[in-house]
């Protein structure tokens, strides 16, 4: 729904919430969808995010709202490149991201079905920062991964793989 | 709730009509929409179906059960691997990070360990010994013979090479030979390929590999994709023929012919360092490089120079001309009049006023010039730049100038009147650099301050003229105010 540059979102769980334009517009998905639309009486379901992940989502793109747009198609293998050059995490956005692992990876989710680059970067820097360090044991551990690996299959990656260990 | 139905299947249809959704967000909105069904027919029966409470039961369980595994577990691949390349491996001085993150990757379960080895396999650093160079082509034929996990695998993809050689030279004949079975048997979309000299502090690289024109001609042969070669030796001395102008081609098979073409029809940059000047280069005269973009000359000898312009160089945009003791001023001329695209220039064989009059009379816009770092050979040359020279290339050029690097032997200092003229020739300027090297008598050399007569207030103006402005490279000695006054306008001073 499109009203004096305002857009109503509808989570899974059926929860409304109204936000600016510019805001929703974050999410590439939703800026697309605006465009398909155009003016609509209609809220717009997001059916794959939570009333919960989805307000954490309109936090983080209120507060970035000004920053500039997402990079287009073709400056995404630049954007891409860059990723394991800047892995800072600015002080806003490092306590936004602070929450329990769940929600954390349902953010992550929601970022990458709404299409919000940043956002998706922003979870991914925390994730690979609480994996830097870790053995497989311990990731698995940390986040509840079954390993689906028989010993003949590990050792096989072990070796396959010992060249990496010295390099 | 049913009215709630009714409105959900509304947007439902909706959605089927304008069909430019994906499949699997229409599989979750029929999800809710079999949930909400659900929930009307319990809230309408809830006592009286028991087949539909069982239903409902199980659907419970189900969730919970499903709730018991972490969300990461749903991760699709693509969101690992954005995870993953913020854990790959990055150069870090001259040294290379340790592997060892994406190892541990490759270990947690099949999913990540495909994602992980994509990642590892796609670039590989190797810079110990022969030891870890077996091991990989161990590993590649392994991976090779990985049938059994075809599901979960796929055969790894090597895009980047990168070798840092650093070696006792009785090892380097057996790693040559080893690295070119890699190139061979695995690297058909091999992109980059890059052998540098190591420079770990305390060990001693003396020692390069030497690769001859079988070795190129393997290389291009085995690596169609290859758009970036970088390697610290390349000899000619091929079939023990001392290479002269005449007969450069007379030992070509016609099949060799054809590769080379081919290969440097891919090639989109070629770095080449230390080249032996009897064993030129010459075979550009016949093979030109018509797709290079990035060229880059260590240890030009000689007149190797002179048959480079033979070819069409109109897609080349940066240039790096290094240590070119012979390389004269006029092939310059010839190189500039047809590389109408050039961008980025680096130069460090003395720069002078005939060489920037070569850019004027050419109308080549540069983005980037470095010409700071002097080669020792041509020391002892005397410079003949000018602030006259400079200023007049800057006018006609230095429209689209970003970065500009220049040391001079010539005294000259930046004064007000000369910051009043830069913020208007140079107004895109983001990085500044700009050295005079005189002769010193206690060392062999000294630089001068180049900013020390320059006025607060000038500057400032300037500043605030110039806003594309990051970095400046100064001397600036006793001169804190204006290190001072660059630090409230958040530029960098780098004082190398």
């Amino acid at each position: 729904m499109v009203v004096s540059s305002k857009v109503i979102l509808s989570s899974s769980d059926a929860q409304s919430f109204t936000v600016e334009k510019k805001v929703a517009e974050r999410s590439i998905l939703l800026k697309n969808m605006l465009e398909d639309i155009g003016d609509s009486e209609e809220p717009i379901p997001l059916p794959n995010v939570s009333g919960k992940v989805l307000k954490k989502v309109i936090e983080y793109c209120e507060h970035h709202k000004d920053d500039d747009p997402a990079p287009a198609e073709e400056e995404r293998e630049v954007f891409d490149n860059a990723r394991s050059r800047n892995d800072e995490i600015s002080e806003w956005d490092g306590t936004f991201i602070t929450c329990e692992n769940e929600e954390l990876f349902e953010i992550i989710l929601a970022a990458n079905y709404l299409d919000i680059k940043p956002l998706l970067d922003l979870g991914c820097k925390t994730v690979a920062n609480m994996i830097r360090g870790k053995n497989a044991e311990q990731i698995r551990e940390l986040f509840n991964i079954e390993n689906d690996f028989t010993p003949e299959e590990e050792e096989q990656i072990r070796r396959e793989n010992e060249w990496a260990v010295d390099a | 709730m049913l009215e709630e139905l009714i409105f959900f299947l509304f947007d439902t249809t909706r959605l089927v009509a304008q069909q430019s959704y994906k499949n699997e967000e229409m599989k979750c909105i029929l999800d809710k929409a079999k949930v909400l069904i659900e929930k009307v027919l319990q809230s309408n029966k809830p006592e009286s179906n028991s087949t539909q409470c069982k239903l409902i039961s199980k659907r419970k369980s189900l969730s919970k059960t499903h709730n018991s595994y972490s969300a990461i577990n749903q991760f699709p691949n693509e969101i690992l691997h954005i995870i993953f390349s913020f854990l790959k491996l990055q150069r870090c001085g001259s040294d290379y990070n340790k592997n060892k993150n994406l190892l541990n990757l490759t270990l947690v379960n099949k999913q990540w360990s495909s994602v992980a080895s994509s990642l590892l396999w796609t670039k590989i650093y190797t810079s110990d010994s022969y030891e870890s160079l077996y091991l990989i082509l161990k590993g590649l034929k392994l991976n090779h013979d990985y049938s059994k996990f075809k599901k979960y695998w796929f055969k790894p993809d090597i895009y980047s090479i990168i070798f840092c050689n650093g070696y006792a030279p009785k090892l380097l004949l057996t790693l040559k030979k080893s690295l070119l079975k890699l190139i061979t048997l695995y690297a058909e979309n091999l992109k980059e390929l890059i052998l540098i000299p190591s420079d770990i502090e305390g060990r001693d690289w003396y020692g390069n590999i030497e690769f001859d024109l079988d070795d190129l001609t393997e290389i291009f042969k085995n690596c169609p994709k290859l758009d970036t070669l970088k390697v610290n030796t390349i000899n000619f001395d091929f079939s023990n023929t001392f290479i002269t102008e005449n007969d450069i081609f007379n030992d070509f098979t016609e099949k060799k012919n054809w590769i080379l073409k081919r290969g440097f029809a891919q090639l989109k940059s070629l770095s080449v360092i230390d080249m032996r000047g009897r064993k030129r280069f010459s075979f550009f005269r016949s093979n030109p490089l018509n797709s290079i973009v990035n060229l880059e000359l260590y240890d030009i000898i000689m007149q190797f120079s002179d048959s480079l312009v033979q070819g069409d160089l109109s897609n080349l945009r940066s240039l790096s001309l290094l240590d070119g003791e012979h390389f004269n001023h006029k092939t310059l001329h010839n190189i500039l009049e047809k590389a109408k695209n050039l961008k980025v220039f680096c130069f460090n064989s003395g720069i002078t006023d005939d060489i920037f009059d070569t850019f004027v009379a050419n109308n080549i816009n540069l983005e980037e010039i470095d010409c700071s770092i002097f080669s020792a050979d041509v020391f002892a040359e005397e410079f003949s730049g000018s602030w006259e020279g400079l200023s007049k290339f800057f006018l006609s050029s230095g429209s689209q100038l970003k970065r500009f690097k220049i040391t001079t032997y010539s005294s000259f200092e930046l004064d007000d009147k000369k910051l009043t003229f830069l913020s208007n020739a140079l107004p895109k300027l983001e990085s500044f650099g700009l050295w005079t090297r005189v002769e010193s008598n206690v060392y062999d050399y000294e630089y001068t301050p180049v900013w020390r007569s320059i006025s607060l207030e000038a500057l400032r103006n300037y500043l605030n003229n110039v806003k594309t402005l990051k970095e400046v490279y100064c001397l600036v000695n006793d001169r804190d105010d204006i290190k001072k006054l660059f630090k409230e306008y958040n530029i960098s001073v780098i004082e190398e």
